[in-house]
C-alpha cells in the first residue's frame, strides 16, 4: 500500500506497545508510516488545510482509534491505516470552499491546459506545467473525484487497492472514476481557452 | 473515437507527463515523529480516564438502580396483604406494674425505704407477672 517495507519491523509488537503507552513504540509507529500517509494526503491536494495540518489529525485519529484496530488484527495496519487516512482527509476536505483559479496558471501551464482542451495542439513536454495544471484541475473537482483521480491516474494505484483504502465497492470506485472524468471534463470545456 | 474518448487519451497523456514531475521527498523528521506520538500518547491516556469515569458512573448507577429495584421488590413484598410490615419488638423483659394491694400496702400503712425496696424488688420479680403483662 506503499509504505516502505521494513522486514526487521514487527508492526503487531508495535501497535501492541503503543496500547500500552510505549513512548518509543509511538514513535516508531509514526516514523514507520510517515510517508504512506504523507503521500495519501498530499493526494488529497488540500487547498486550506496544510499538509502537517492534515497529518497531525491522521495521527491523531489514528491514536484514538488503535485500539479498534487491535480488536481485528487480520487486517494489515498500513491497510486500515490507508483507510482511515483517507476518510479524515475525504471529511476535512468537504469543508472546503475555495478552489484555485485556472487563470492564474504559468505560461507553461496554460500551454498545457490549451493543449488538453483542443487535441491539435501539440503541448511541450514539460512535467512540472503539466503537474500544476492536474492539480490545478484536481483542486476545482469535489474531495471525491479529486481522491479517486489521483489514485488512479496519478499514483496508478489499482481498483482493488482503492476499494480497501476508501471502503468502496469496486464497481463504485470505477463508476467514481467515469464520473469524476466526465464532470473533468465538463470544467475543461467551460473554462475560456487561453 | 468519441470526444469522451479523445479527452480520456489527452487527460492520460497529460497525467502521464505530471508523474514525471519530483514529488517532494518525504523528509525524515523526528521532532514531528516524537511531537506526534507525544499528542497520539495523550489522546490515549484521555481516552482511558473517560473510558474509566464513564465505568464509575454507570457502576454507581446500576448500583442504585439495583438499590431503588431492591427497596420496591421490598416494600411491595411487605405491602401484600395479610403480611405484617414489621413486627413489634418482644416487650416481655418489661415487667408488670405493681399490684394495687402492693401500691396500697405502699402508700397506706406508712412509709419506708424497705418497703418501696421490697415493693420496686416485687416488681422486677418474674414470678410476680400477671396477664396484664403487654404481649
Amino acid at each position: 500500500m506503499g509504505a516502505v517495507p521494513d522486514p526487521g519491523f514487527d508492526m503487531a509488537t508495535c501497535v501492541r506497545r503503543v496500547g500500552d503507552g510505549d513512548q518509543d513504540a509511538a514513535q516508531a509507529l509514526v516514523v514507520h508510516t510517515r510517508a504512506l500517509v504523507l503521500k495519501l494526503v498530499r493526494a488529497h491536494r488540500a487547498a486550506t488545510h496544510s499538509d502537517d495540518d492534515l497529518l497531525q489529525e491522521v495521527y491523531l485519529t489514528m491514536f484514538a482509534r488503535l485500539h479498534r484496530y487491535e480488536a481485528r488484527a487480520q487486517v494489515p495496519f498500513e491497510h486500515w491505516l490507508a483507510r482511515l487516512a483517507v476518510n479524515v482527509c475525504r471529511d476535512a476536505l468537504r469543508a472546503e470552499r475555495r478552489r484555485p483559479r485556472l487563470q492564474s496558471l504559468s505560461p507553461a501551464a496554460a500551454d498545457q491546459f490549451a493543449a488538453l482542451q483542443d487535441g491539435a495542439r501539440r503541448p511541450a513536454d514539460d512535467a512540472e506545467a503539466a503537474r500544476e495544471v492536474v492539480d490545478a484541475l484536481l483542486g476545482r473537482l469535489a474531495p471525491d473525484d479529486r481522491l479517486v483521480l489521483t489514485l488512479l491516474d496519478l499514483e496508478q494505484r489499482s481498483v482493488a487497492e482503492i476499494s480497501a483504502m476508501t471502503g468502496w465497492s469496486r464497481p463504485l470506485v470505477k463508476v467514481r472514476a467515469f464520473r469524476a472524468r466526465l464532470r473533468l471534463r465538463v470544467l475543461v470545456g467551460r473554462e475560456p481557452r487561453p | 473515437m468519441n470526444a469522451s474518448d479523445e479527452f480520456d487519451r489527452r487527460w492520460q497523456e497529460l497525467a502521464a507527463r505530471a508523474r514525471r514531475a519530483a514529488e517532494p521527498a518525504v523528509v525524515a523528521d523526528e521532532v514531528q515523529a516524537a511531537r506526534l506520538a507525544q499528542l497520539g500518547l495523550a489522546v490515549i491516556r484521555q481516552q482511558r480516564e473517560a473510558a474509566r469515569t464513564w465505568r464509575g458512573l454507570a457502576t454507581a448507577a446500576a448500583l442504585f438502580l439495583a438499590c431503588l429495584l431492591g427497596l420496591g421488590a421490598a416494600a411491595s413484598l411487605v405491602s401484600a396483604p395479610g403480611v405484617p410490615v414489621w413486627t413489634l419488638p418482644s416487650t416481655a423483659f418489661i415487667p408488670a406494674p405493681p399490684h394495687p394491694p402492693a401500691l396500697a400496702s405502699l402508700t397506706g400503712g406508712g412509709w419506708s425505704p424497705a418497703r418501696v425496696f421490697s415493693a420496686v424488688d416485687a416488681w422486677f420479680d418474674p414470678r410476680t407477672r400477671t396477664a396484664e403483662t403487654l404481649p
